[in-house]
């Protein structure tokens, strides 16, 4: 029938497309595995495409099929979580829209992480800087603004392979470590990176004679996705932690927790993880605010955690420490003021102070180790914090008063997503919270912590429409953008649920005794 | 002079001798039809994605996938509306909505709805039923606009198809968007654009041969050029992002 011609005939001069229109052949030979990537590579990359609008799905799915893809589409991420669960090595990468009805994308995100490690691409019409930071905190590796162009899609097999390759990388640094384990190496190289050849497992192996059986197997036995559980983790951690942070090395760390049906590279990985999350971590802390540096100046380096109460270093933990994205949420929830889930557990965190440790999971489940004291002379530093709103904002009544209002949270959130200024401001902005939601409001578009420095100690008026005008004022002074666009379309671009005005929390605060009680009781600590 | 029966005959001959006269016209119309709706902002570079996409193995995919946004959209315009139209209106809802039609619009190109979304869900976030009425009906004009015209041009693609020729493929012009806050509709070709945003006046010197018309959302649009220099009257910068 008729496709697009190149209209050189038709003397229109009109663009040539003939490099669009391929047959679209996604037939590739998924017999033998061993061949698949290394022949037709990209060709075949198995895409799990995630999106509730029907339109845009249809549309993606024609687009990867161009590309040579082998796409699966989905409409639903219950669906497309359990697709995954089914077929833990089905799926090379999963694309997926931000924006869902039964699931929020970036929830999805999480699940995907913890649980087989796929590289997840995020999608979404919204392109403001806070969502887009939000996929990169919650550990998408790309986000793609809508309408996504087919350009973008091409290249996506540039995660899978990077993903593979830096998982070998860090076995291969991790392997150098050690002494006089080149053997158990060789046991470890179970793995099948079909995009990571045989170059690199033959330049490890010694000529063995499970070489051969090895590739089979490595071939159909994929990297086996381990679930890096909280008691897994404690465990982990608390290894570590005994070796000393330099000097845990994969092969003692899982001798230490003995679990069976661990293996090295599992451990190895995951430290890797770990030690990326706390470079990060310790990296951000140079860049806290001067009011924060002068708190937390005394704690120990060593320690490494910092902290910090954004939302980038909890979901960094997630995406490193494969923390369930339960209490990863419990966490964001009291470290950010959002309604948690169990309110009741969520606020002992916080006066714990164990938010501020890497270690925090332990102190979910009330163990009590060596490394509580350590963190109770953190918890000193914290409280002290802490302490800060009693003194500057005499007429708080609620420093809590943020667990019920949602959209603060949602915003405290972006606040300590977006930048390392933001993750200060994020901190300071637990003290002084319950300021105008309208200069949160500042806080979230104008992104300057200026303001909110400058905001403390004062009384601060409880309108929040004088709120929306000081947005504009400020914005205007400080932003070349037209005023209404731009810090409306911030707001435009909040999560879903995101409605800082007119929403149904008064600024009088809406307290909870629980909350009142919290805040006394972590002033009595003081 | 010729007569009656010899204009027709020597139109018959000329039929006989160039038979897809009528074929060369139908693409040449549509062509320009495209090119009408790109210039006017009716259907923006997506579209003419989506019709790349389209090739033998899938012949009526452009057909196929506005058909699913026509059926989407008004759907998702009938619950706004109803949403709109309660006593405690539920904005949450109207975002998620007003999100979902800007996806799905901008995802097939429709450029002038996307745009009357973004207005929309500027509106709600002000939380105003009245004004968020408004901005729906405004949505609602849009769609239906381009709902004719996409019917109008899939019509004209199948007559085309039918007489056995292939689609003509037009280029969407790049745009330059800026604030302005000139009418609605004006067609401008100076060399100097005078642009007022809220609180400033702004001089840009643009190229020549450029051509600027003024959007429905006051927005006007360069084509043609790359970058508008921006002569600052007072250190004030106008955002100006590429379509």
């Amino acid at each position: 029938m008729c496709g697009i011609c190149s209209l050189d005939e038709m003397n229109f001069g009109r663009r040539v497309v003939g490099s669009m229109s391929l047959p679209d052949s996604s037939v590739v030979a998924r017999n033998d595995p061993g061949d698949v990537v290394s022949d037709h590579f990209p060709a075949g990359l198995r895409v799990l495409v995630v999106d509730d609008d029907p339109i845009c799905l249809t549309i993606l799915d024609k687009m990867l099929r161009t590309c040579h893809y082998d796409v699966t589409k989905c409409n639903r991420a219950e669906v497309a979580l359990s697709l995954l669960r089914e077929n833990k090595n089905g799926y090379d990468i999963v694309i997926s829209d931000v924006h869902m009805p039964d699931m929020d994308g970036f929830k999805l995100l999480e699940h995907i992480g913890l649980e087989m490690d796929l590289p997840v691409i995020m999608m979404s019409a919204d392109d403001s800087k806070n969502v887009v930071m939000k996929g990169v905190t919650h550990g998408a590796c790309d986000y793609l603004i809508k309408p996504v162009r087919i350009e973008a899609l091409k290249n996506v097999w540039q995660h899978v392979v990077r993903k593979k390759k830096n998982e070998w990388k860090e076995l291969e640094q991790l392997g150098n470590m050690e002494d006089g384990d080149r053997q158990q190496k060789q046991d470890d190289l179970e793995y099948s990176s079909p995009a990571n050849e045989g170059s690199w497992k033959n330049s490890k192996r010694k000529g063995e004679d499970e070489e051969g059986e090895e590739r089979d197997d490595a071939t159909t036995l994929k990297k086996p996705r381990v679930v890096w559980s909280v008691e897994l983790h404690q465990q982990f951690v608390a290894a570590v932690n005994q070796l000393g942070i330099d000097k845990a090395v994969p092969k003692k760390i899982l001798e230490l927790m003995n679990v069976p049906g661990l293996t090295r590279e599992n451990v190895a990985s995951h430290l890797q993880k770990y030690r990326l999350y706390l470079r990060r971590v310790s990296g951000v802390s140079q860049h806290q605010g001067g009011l924060n540096n002068s708190f937390i100046g005394p704690q120990d380096a060593s320690f490494g955690a910092l902290p910090s109460l954004s939302g980038i270093d909890l979901q960094t933990l997630a995406a490193a420490g494969q923390l369930p994205a339960q209490t990863l949420a419990t966490y964001q929830a009291a470290g950010l003021g959002r309604a948690a889930m169990k309110p009741g557990i969520t606020l002992p965190f916080v006066d714990q102070g164990t938010l501020f440790s890497f270690e925090a999971p332990k102190s979910v489940f009330g163990e009590g180790r060596q490394q509580q004291q350590q963190r109770n002379s953190n918890v000193k530093h914290m409280n002290l914090l802490h302490g800060i709103p009693a003194t500057l904002e005499p007429k708080q009544p609620s420093i809590m008063q943020q667990s019920s209002a949602q959209p603060l949270g949602s915003l405290n959130n972006m606040q300590g997503n977006t930048h390392g200024n933001g993750q200060s401001s994020s901190l300071l902005m637990q003290m002084v919270q319950p300021q105008t939601r309208g200069q949160m409001l500042n806080e979230s578009i104008g992104g300057q912590i200026s303001r909110i420095q400058s905001s403390v100690g004062q009384p601060s008026p409880r309108n929040r429409m004088a709120g929306n005008e000081q947005v504009m004022a400020c914005n205007l002074a400080s932003q070349a953008a037209p005023v209404v666009d731009f810090s409306v379309n911030h707001m435009a671009d909040l999560p879903g649920n995101v409605y800082p005005l007119g929403s149904t929390t008064t600024p009088g605060g809406v307290t909870t005794s629980h909350q009142k009680d919290l805040y006394t009781r972590r002033l009595a600590q003081m | 002079m010729l007569n009656v029966a010899e204009a027709q005959e020597a139109l018959e001959i000329e039929k006989i001798e160039r038979p897809d006269m009528d074929l060369i016209e139908m693409q040449r119309q549509f062509a320009e039809y495209s090119a009408s709706l790109f210039r006017e902002g009716f259907l923006d570079s997506q579209f003419t994605q989506l019709q790349q996409l389209q090739d033998e193995s899938n012949p009526d995919f452009v057909l196929e996938v506005v058909s699913l946004f026509f059926d989407g959209s008004e759907r998702l315009l009938n619950d706004l509306t109803l949403s709109l139209e309660q006593e405690m209106v539920d904005f949450k809802k109207v975002d998620a909505h007003v999100h979902q039609l800007k996806g799905s619009s901008s995802s097939i190109g429709a450029q002038r709805v996307k745009n009357a979304c973004i207005a929309f869900r500027n509106c709600c976030e002000l939380q105003i039923p009245e004004a968020c009425r408004a901005y729906l009906q405004q949505v609602k004009q849009e769609y239906l606009l381009v709902k004719n015209k996409l019917q109008t041009l899939l019509k004209m693609e199948q007559q085309i198809v039918a007489a056995g020729g292939s689609i003509p493929i037009t280029e969407c012009p790049e745009w330059i968007r800026l604030e302005c806050c000139h009418r609605p509709g004006c067609c401008y070709k100076p060399e100097w654009i005078r642009l007022e945003c809220c609180y400033r006046m702004e001089w840009i010197i643009s190229e020549s041969r450029m051509v600027a018309r003024v959007d429905h959302l006051g927005l006007m649009l360069l084509a043609g050029v790359d970058q508008a220099r921006v002569l600052p009257q007072a250190g004030v910068l106008l955002q100006a992002g590429v379509d």
